[in-house]
């Protein structure tokens, strides 16, 4: 997920822009305040000064009025007092008569005094007898009586003083009053910063953790040392990290194993045959439904060398992986015993033999195994305690159940099984057909958990659809079983039918695709001319010999070449004679040279060519050849067995092609070349 | 078809007794050849096989060849195939069965090395 990208408001600017405006809200209430007060203490303390003044000025004045010329005195005095007092307006002494007889400019003298205009007595606190103070906008005036050994008033002193003064003296303590304040405000948002500062240090710290946390680092604790809040949220990150951790490592624990159960389901379902097979017209049709648990039903096909097909089914009693191994071992096991055991009930006693250290104490494998020979229509089975194998009869449209005694692989130890198992055999006529499946369909519930599908439902849609053909009988039967349950199915439904053509002519060929296609080369063979028809006996054999010496290029062979060549030959048609045809003197076998149309070196030519040998015995295929270790004298005692080691060690290429339609077929290589270096090879080994 | 073989005991020097086969040793010659020398000696005598003039080698002869040598091994003598023509040392060679097998260059030699 991209991150979103938007503008970030820093806590500790927001609480700094904050505090600076609360601080500057209260500075400046407080210095509205504090200027009223400043300015009534200030005016109050200026009048006081005033009328100190004016008094002073009235004790000094009172001898000099009283004086033959009292502007001698009284001018240098005024003129002192505004000197010295620039915020005076101006200083005046009056006579009784009202005229002026102190003033700082002499020509004023013996003037009236005429008060400046606008003047109004004002309150005033601390004036004495006859004291008077008046104000006007512009101007403050306080008149002090001049008085003669307290007698009567000889005269005014008047001082007055220009009210700007006052405004200044207050602006002044204003201003002082707000440099304090605002280096106040100063220190406070330092103050704050540094405090917030280290308030929000851990917010930086978590912020960096859950982003860690983010990415999927659920490893690294948050380290936020810290004791407030921010510290018990860190503490509380920390403890859900750990939580998360730990569901994280189950949740990946349930994909795992979520995934190796998918696993082991794929593993299953490619155990079994892909759907619909056919083999000398018979249909085998497998259908497979898995349950949401891996189950334990496995089946199988398998084409036998002499034509006939072993058919499986099973059911694993325990499910999950657990089923799911038995299972594949199941599969492996029958792929590998099927070749070993012609009777089926021995197959089964063996599985039960090799499956035993595998299965837990209480599980169990019903399984059914059959061996149908298609050309006689004859189905050779046994079942260790799977559901009763069902006939359909075509001639009747009845429906046959066939139970058996067999117990479950597994089930009881100790041999048991053997004595409770045995081989049925069953005739099957045109037309007939058989199903076989696991109890999944038999046993599926209906939604109520009340009903089983049962035997009987199963009876009925084969007696419905078994007319239409194998393919449309499973598909019944699956819909059938799927409409019960209505839903997924609640165990593995495993269903197999097999049917018998109901003309015996068989349409559907079935070879396994050759390296060397058989058909053709059989073919090229009979176009090539007649084969050399050797009779099953070990006389008769000795005819290669002169064929050889016959036989186009073949017979420019010599020496050891020529020798190595019918040595092989010989033991190919010895294996046919004896094995094959039982050494029946009534029945033959061809053999055909076919040399390649092409000139050139004798080896060449042969190396061209191919050899064919057909017979219609027992079918015959030896796997993959190897050489054998020679020093075990028992081996050696026996004396046998060294035909198909002649065969391969002096023929370029060999091979067979059991039980096809125009017989069985061998076909056969050679290098003379070959030859004389291996012969080279023994000489110098 | 008359099989072209044929197996006659030539000579029996001391406890040693010699056979000579000729022809076709195969799957329907061997168990004749084995019969005859099995009768021809007295058990625990030594046998010398003379197979000059066999033409023809089959892997039921080669098994022959090794159940003979056994069985003689087993009851006190011993096998020694004397001047193998090259129809039967081909076989043995390319299975490699020869080492199991005491061959000389003539029928002589053999003789010589059983002291007879």
């Amino acid at each position: 997920m991209k991150p979103r990208r938007r503008a970030v408001i820093s806590i500790r600017w927001v609480v700094t822009g904050v505090a600076v405006v609360l601080v500057a809200a209260a500075v400046l209430s407080v210095g509205a305040v504090s200027e009223r007060n400043l300015r009534r203490t200030l005016s109050r303390e200026i009048e006081t000064r005033l009328v100190l003044e004016a008094r002073n000025l009235a004790l000094t004045s009172s001898g000099a009025l009283l004086s033959e010329f009292p502007e001698l005195t009284l001018v240098p005095l005024v003129k002192t007092m505004q000197a010295e007092r620039p915020e005076l307006a101006f200083v005046v002494v009056v006579d009784h008569l009202g005229r002026i007889q102190g003033h700082a400019d002499p020509r004023h003298l013996g003037e009236a005094y005429t008060p400046p205009a606008g003047l109004v007595p004002t309150a005033a606190s601390g004036l004495k007898g006859g004291e008077r103070f008046l104000g006007s906008p512009s101007l403050l005036v306080v008149e002090a009586p001049v008085t003669y050994a307290n007698g009567p008033p000889i005269g005014r002193a008047v001082v007055a003083m220009q009210r700007t003064y006052v405004e200044r003296a207050v602006a002044a303590g204003r201003r002082s009053q707000f440099l304090f304040l605002a280096a106040l405000l100063a220190v406070a948002v330092m103050l704050g910063l540094v405090l917030l500062g280290g308030l929000l240090k851990p917010v930086a710290a978590l912020r960096a953790g859950l982003e860690r946390i983010g990415r999927g680092d659920l490893d690294t604790p948050l380290a936020v040392n810290d004791r407030t809040e921010l510290g018990l949220l860190a503490d509380a990150v920390n403890d859900m990290t750990a939580r998360l951790k730990i569901a994280r490592v189950e949740s990946l624990e349930r994909e795992r194993l979520s995934h190796e159960l998918e696993l082991a389901r794929r593993i299953q379902q490619r155990l079994l045959p892909r759907g619909r097979r056919t083999a000398s017209g018979y249909v085998l049709v497998g259908a497979h439904r898995a349950a949401a648990e891996v189950g334990g039903d496995y089946y199988d096909f398998i084409d036998l060398a002499d034509g006939r097909i072993a058919l499986a089914i099973a059911d694993v009693s325990g499910k999950g992986l657990g089923g799911c191994l038995v299972t594949s071992m199941l599969s492996a096991l029958v792929r590998a015993l099927h070749t070993v055991h012609v009777s089926p009930a021995a197959l089964l006693v063996d599985l039960e033999r090799h499956l035993s250290a595998t299965l837990e104490p209480g599980e169990f494998v019903t399984m059914f195994y059959g061996l149908l020979d298609p050309s006689r229509g004859r189905l050779t089975y046994a079942s260790a305690g799977h559901t009763p194998l069902l006939l359909w009869r075509c001639a009747s449209g009845r429906v046959e159940w066939h139970p058996t005694r067999g117990i479950p692989l597994g089930a009881v130890r100790g041999g048991v099984l053997a004595q409770t198992l045995e081989d049925h055999v069953l005739e099957l006529e045109p037309g007939d057909l058989i199903a076989q499946f696991t109890d999944g369909v038999s046993e599926a519930f209906d939604p109520t958990g009340k009903e089983a599908f049962g035997f009987d439902r199963v009876d009925q849609v084969v007696r419905d659809h078994a007319r239409r053909g194998p393919d449309e009988l499973v598909a019944a039967l699956s819909a059938a079983v799927a409409g019960w349950t209505e839903g997924e199915p609640q165990d593995d439904e495993t269903l197999l039918v097999v049917a018998r053509p109901a003309r015996a002519a068989s349409d559907e060929k079935e070879t396994p695709r050759p390296r060397f296609d058989a058909a053709l080369l059989l073919d090229d063979a009979e176009a090539s001319g007649p084969p050399l028809v050797l009779p099953a006996s070990l006389e008769g054999l000795s005819v290669l010999g002169p064929w050889l010496e016959r036989a186009p290029h073949l017979g420019e062979l010599r020496g050891e070449e020529r020798r190595r060549l019918e040595l092989a030959l010989y033991e190919a048609c010895a294996n046919i004679a004896e094995h094959g045809l039982k050494l029946d003197a009534e029945q033959t076998f061809d053999l055909w040279w076919v040399p390649a149309a092409s000139s050139g070196a004798l080896d060449a030519r042969i190396r061209a060519g191919y050899f064919l040998l057909r017979d219609h015995g027992f079918p015959f295929s030896p796997g993959r050849w190897q050489p054998r270790d020679l020093d075990d004298v028992g081996r050696r005692l026996q004396g046998r067995g060294f035909g198909l080691d002649l065969i391969h060690l002096s023929m370029e290429e060999v091979v067979y092609r059991p039980a096809t339609p125009a017989g069985n077929l061998t076909v056969l290589t050679f290098d003379p070349a070959k030859v004389r270096q291996g012969s080279k090879e023994d000489r110098h080994g | 078809m008359v099989d072209s073989f044929n197996a006659t005991t030539t000579e029996t020097r001391g406890d040693s007794v010699v056979v000579r086969a000729e022809g076709r040793l195969d799957a329907k010659t061997a168990p004749r050849l084995l019969e005859h020398c099995l009768e021809a000696r007295p058990t625990g005598a030594h046998l010398v096989l003379n197979l000059a003039d066999v033409t023809f080698l089959s892997s039921s002869g080669v098994g022959m060849l090794l159940v003979l040598a056994e069985r003689t091994k087993s009851e006190g003598g011993s096998l020694r195939i004397a001047a193998p023509s090259a129809a039967v040392k081909g076989p043995l060679e390319l299975l490699n069965l020869h080492r199991f097998l005491t061959i000389d260059e003539s029928e002589d030699q053999s003789l010589r090395a059983l002291g007879a």
